[in-house]
């Protein structure tokens, strides 16, 4: 089953990691999710696919009720990102669901309907979840047309969905980012394929370079932290990515 | 009850093989009405007939378009149906996972059982339907034979161009034959789902 572990706690916000299934089926691309936490009510972040709801879900019930969970963000559209989405919403049929305005007709295939979705606008939107300020930023063309990440100014982190992606091998037990430069070996090949534009990415290099961040968490693989998040930035302006070599 | 998607298309399959069967009546009987046209006083009964056979075509393509909304209506609830086990399955896994005395999904799960078992329900019905549609429409098809024969005399009567009515009449007892032949098939394959 996968490990819930809390990574931020300050009072009555929190922030928690869903990760490292050792029995998930290989032909499936791991992934992380994360909950914050404010008194007993959840945002998640990129609920996963719809193979992995079972473990996501129980691990999370483990911790928290997981009928508390009061909406999703749903970084961009992709199946191992939101594909569970119709199972979430079976647990609390209330819940809302944050996506850009341009998946928001294509993501009730997954499931729910005009209620479910909140549109977030091209430029991003700052929303209050229990007094608690989340802001979602725009990261298109990485590697989506439509994409954004989720800032929590209080806890100073980000939620970065597929940017700081690595694709580990399968012996990887860390939670963070230790050895950098050992580390981005197994992220350069995912970025320089899936990211599309090099205009995005130093936009969104310059974006993410203005805010304070304490950690970086990516849907995929480890999180940075500390000196690791400016290296990462770093590196990545200096990727070329939309680059495709058999 | 084991309904896949395979079987749904296989019936609707046949269902628009017995509607172009029905088309191919059709024109055989326009062809048979322009050829009359060249022939005099002994061509009456076979214009009858090709009349006959015209409306005999149309409502053919009347009866294959209502099975088509009933296989289309069958489709869509095993759909549903199929949509609605996977969660379960899902659910139940997850429910399992739970190392805890809490069953936070157990009513949840209560209810998509029983929503299954309506929808199992449901297509059951719609496949009884289907049943006595098909039913319906072999009766009918009795007309299409009982034409095919007076298609097949009024041939005999005809002296000019005698071989292209006969020929014409062969081709459309085929047609009716071939449309028995699938509604049989189609039969034999509920059969098999219930």
């Amino acid at each position: 089953m996968k490990q819930f572990k809390y990574i931020y706690t300050e009072g009555n916000h929190r922030w928690a990691v869903i990760c490292g299934d050792p029995d998930r089926a290989k032909y499936l691309i791991d992934t992380s999710e994360y909950v914050i936490c404010k008194d007993d009510r959840f945002f998640l972040t990129d609920p996963g696919g719809v193979e992995i709801f079972p473990v996501v879900f129980s691990s999370l019930s483990t911790e928290i009720n997981p009928k508390n969970v009061e909406f999703i963000f749903s970084s961009h559209q992709d199946p191992d990102i939101i594909s569970s989405l119709s199972l979430w919403l079976e647990v609390n049929p209330n819940l809302k669901c944050y996506v850009s305005r341009l998946w928001v007709s294509f993501l009730p295939h997954f499931g729910g309907d005009n209620t479910t979705f909140i549109s977030i606008p091209d430029k991003g939107m700052k929303v209050s979840f229990h007094n608690l300020e989340l802001e979602f930023i725009p990261a298109h063309y990485l590697h989506s047309a439509g994409n954004f990440h989720l800032y929590d100014s209080k806890a100073k982190i980000l939620f970065s969905g597929d940017i700081g992606a690595a694709l580990l091998p399968e012996t990887s037990k860390e939670l963070f980012v230790k050895d950098f430069d050992s580390h981005i070996k197994h992220a350069k090949g995912f970025h320089q394929r899936w990211m599309g534009s090099n205009e995005a990415k130093l936009a969104w290099c310059e974006r993410v370079s203005q805010l304070s961040i304490d950690m970086l968490c990516p849907q995929h693989g480890l999180i940075y932290t500390g000196e690791n998040i400016n290296k990462f930035i770093n590196w990545f302006s200096e990727l070329k990515v939309g680059v495709f070599s058999e | 009850m084991k309904l896949e998607f395979h079987s749904i298309i296989a019936l609707n399959e046949s269902i628009r093989a017995i509607y172009d069967l029905s088309l191919e009546i059709r024109v055989q009987a326009l062809n048979s009405l322009l050829a009359i046209k060249n022939i005099k006083s002994e061509s009456i009964g076979f214009s009858a007939v090709s009349f006959e056979l015209i409306h005999f075509s149309r409502e053919m393509e009347a009866h294959s378009e209502k099975l088509t909304k009933l296989i289309f209506s069958i489709l869509y609830s095993v759909t549903q149906l199929n949509k609605r086990k996977k969660n379960f399955f899902l659910l139940k896994k997850a429910q399992k996972l739970i190392p805890s005395e809490a069953k936070p999904l157990e009513l949840i799960l209560e209810t998509r059982e029983k929503e299954i078992e309506k929808l199992n329900l449901n297509i059951q019905e719609k496949l009884d339907e289907l049943k006595k549609a098909i039913l319906q429409t072999f009766k009918f098809c009795k007309n299409g034979s009982y034409v095919t024969i007076c298609t097949k005399i009024e041939s005999a009567h005809i002296k000019e161009n005698r071989e292209f009515f006969r020929s014409l009449a062969n081709n459309v007892e085929k047609c009716v034959l071939n449309i028995y032949h699938f509604l049989d098939d189609m039969n034999k394959k509920l059969g098999q789902l219930s």
